[in-house]
């Protein structure tokens, strides 16, 4: 019984991370309906980020959470309006090439300056723990639990509360409808790519500091993104929760039953199945204003 | 001064010419019945003035500018308000939402205040909280109104605004377009299929057929033209249904 607690709080902390993770993926996906293929690139960017700064400055990873976000904003705004805006009323195979492409060009720079080995942003505080009851909480998991669910709190309220979030809800539910109340979509576009970038490299400081990295890393965090997405429903906050919690159940539980080498597998498999079975998500909206 | 003045529009998606050189103008305040067969152009003539669909040749000029190189967004801040046949609200959004965010962007002050009045005045003020997806077909009708007032309108564009409607809503959104245009003086295009209702609010219609005005007039002179005769009925109705 206790070993199933644990597994479920472990689940818990995972979970809400993945929901920070994959908040950008979906937002993009459900405003701009475009799928970003280079989205993992951006997380193990915002890793490499975090780790230099550490590594050569000495900066902490949650310090730098928000020159990430922000080198990350300003990196989405001008992707979008330098490629994406490009080729995103063509067909949609020439927005899925340009991000494998981008995906490449990330993953190999990367490369070059890091080399392929594995990268770990070792905090003082990555390997403490203390007991609570009958569990075994790292401080780590539980830091990255508590940032993730205040972040995804922030993205939430930016959505729900102001006039930047409304218009950008507004355009996902109706493109055509919002531009004839004087919204300007590309305008909307641009926000909502800067800030799922923005949330991508941030959540790469996160991910830095709970395992290792190597430039390579982006298409299992794509996938995950992906899985994430397809499960909750697309570009709501409320949704990224869902498909994150359920990517962290699987994830803790298929590793502890099945070993670690199953995790990444049951991901694809669950996926999948969702996209045969059910592709309208757990909550059951495909799009974000189905409902 | 012409409110609006369009001048020779024509349209055309491939090889199918919808709108031919079409040429009318509108009077501040005044109510312009469009109205024609399936298939005449009549919806994308309102998609060309509100700049959703680009015409081909022909120029729109709005209060005296011309407008074509306008995006719907920057026609909408000009006071170009905009409803549907299908309604597009933003569902998911609260009633109350769907005129807070034009008020914002398209006419500039956000004032619940305000979003109330014009609730109020379309009678959904009780349901301003509300997912405006799960209000009936009649309510949102009245929403999109009220979110096409809020971008300050000096012109209003409606889509077949009693389609789908039962006779008794009919009859309310007749009511409340006159009450609009008395309180607002507001310029309306109504594109119609329920002549009865049209006639009641217009004095002057333009009938479209085959992308051309056939007819521009009383709507008392529609049934004495050989060419709607001929557009609606056909041929061998059109002379005295030999």
């Amino acid at each position: 019984m206790d070993i199933l607690l644990q597994l479920a709080v472990e689940s818990l902390l995972l979970g809400t991370f993945y929901a920070f993770m994959s908040l950008g993926f979906s937002l993009t996906w459900g405003v701009l309906n475009i799928i970003n293929l280079a989205y993992g690139s951006y997380i193990i960017l915002g890793a490499y980020i975090s780790y230099t700064l550490y590594t050569y400055a000495g900066i902490d990873p949650i310090l730098s959470l928000p020159l990430s976000f922000l080198i990350g904003f300003f990196k989405g705004i001008l992707v979008q309006r330098l490629l994406i805006d490009r080729v995103m009323t063509l067909e949609p195979f020439m927005v899925l090439i340009l991000t494998f492409g981008l995906d490449i060009v990330i993953a190999n720079a990367l490369n070059l300056i890091f080399r392929a080995d594995i990268r770990s942003i070792d905090v003082p505080y990555a390997e403490r723990s203390f007991l609570l009851g009958p569990l075994i909480i790292t401080e780590v998991k539980l830091l990255v639990f508590a940032l993730s669910l205040v972040l995804t709190a922030l993205v939430y309220i930016l959505l729900q509360k102001t006039w930047t979030g409304r218009s950008i809800r507004a355009v996902a539910l109706d493109r055509e409808g919002a531009r004839l109340v004087g919204i300007d979509p590309s305008r909307v576009f641009l926000i909502t790519s800067g800030l799922g970038t923005g949330i991508a490299l941030a959540s790469g400081n996160l991910y830095g500091v709970l395992q290792g990295f190597t430039p390579f890393d982006g298409g299992m965090l794509t996938v995950k993104a992906f899985l994430v997405s397809i499960v909750g429903g697309l570009g709501r906050v409320e949704s990224a929760l869902a498909g994150g919690l359920f990517l962290g159940v699987l994830e803790v539980f298929t590793g502890f039953y099945l070993g670690e080498g199953w995790k990444f597998f049951a991901s694809l498999i669950a996926m999948f199945l969702f996209l045969l079975l059910r592709p309208r998500g757990l909550m059951g909206g495909k799009y974000y204003g189905e409902t | 001064m012409s409110l609006l003045v369009v001048e020779g529009v024509s349209k055309s998606f491939g090889g199918n010419r919808v709108l031919k050189e079409v040429s009318f103008s509108l009077k501040e305040g005044e109510i312009l019945g469009i109205v024609g067969p399936n298939g005449s152009g009549k919806t994308t003539l309102l998609n060309i003035l509100s700049g959703i669909v680009k015409q081909d040749k022909g120029s729109v000029i709005f209060m005296g500018k011309p407008v074509d190189r306008l995006r719907p967004y920057a026609r909408a801040r000009m006071g170009i308000g905009r409803t549907f046949q299908i309604t597009r609200l933003f569902t998911n959004l609260s009633v109350l939402e769907n005129v807070l965010i034009p008020l914002h962007y398209g006419g500039g002050d956000a004032d619940p205040g305000r979003a109330e009045e014009l609730l109020s005045m379309v009678g959904l003020l009780e349901m301003k909280d509300r997912k405006a997806g799960s209000l009936s077909l009649a309510q949102r009708k009245r929403l999109e109104l009220a979110r096409a007032l809020s971008v300050n309108p000096r012109l209003l564009l409606l889509d077949e605004v009693f389609a789908g409607l039962n006779p008794v809503s009919i009859r309310e959104i007749l009511d409340l377009l006159k009450e609009i245009h008395s309180l607002t003086g507001v310029a309306m295009i109504l594109v119609e299929h329920v002549l009865k209702a049209l006639f009641q609010i217009t004095r002057r219609v333009i009938v479209l057929s085959e992308g051309r005005i056939i007819y521009e007039g009383e709507p008392e002179g529609m049934a004495r033209s050989e060419e709607v005769i001929k557009a609606y009925l056909g041929e061998r109705y059109a002379s005295g249904g030999k």
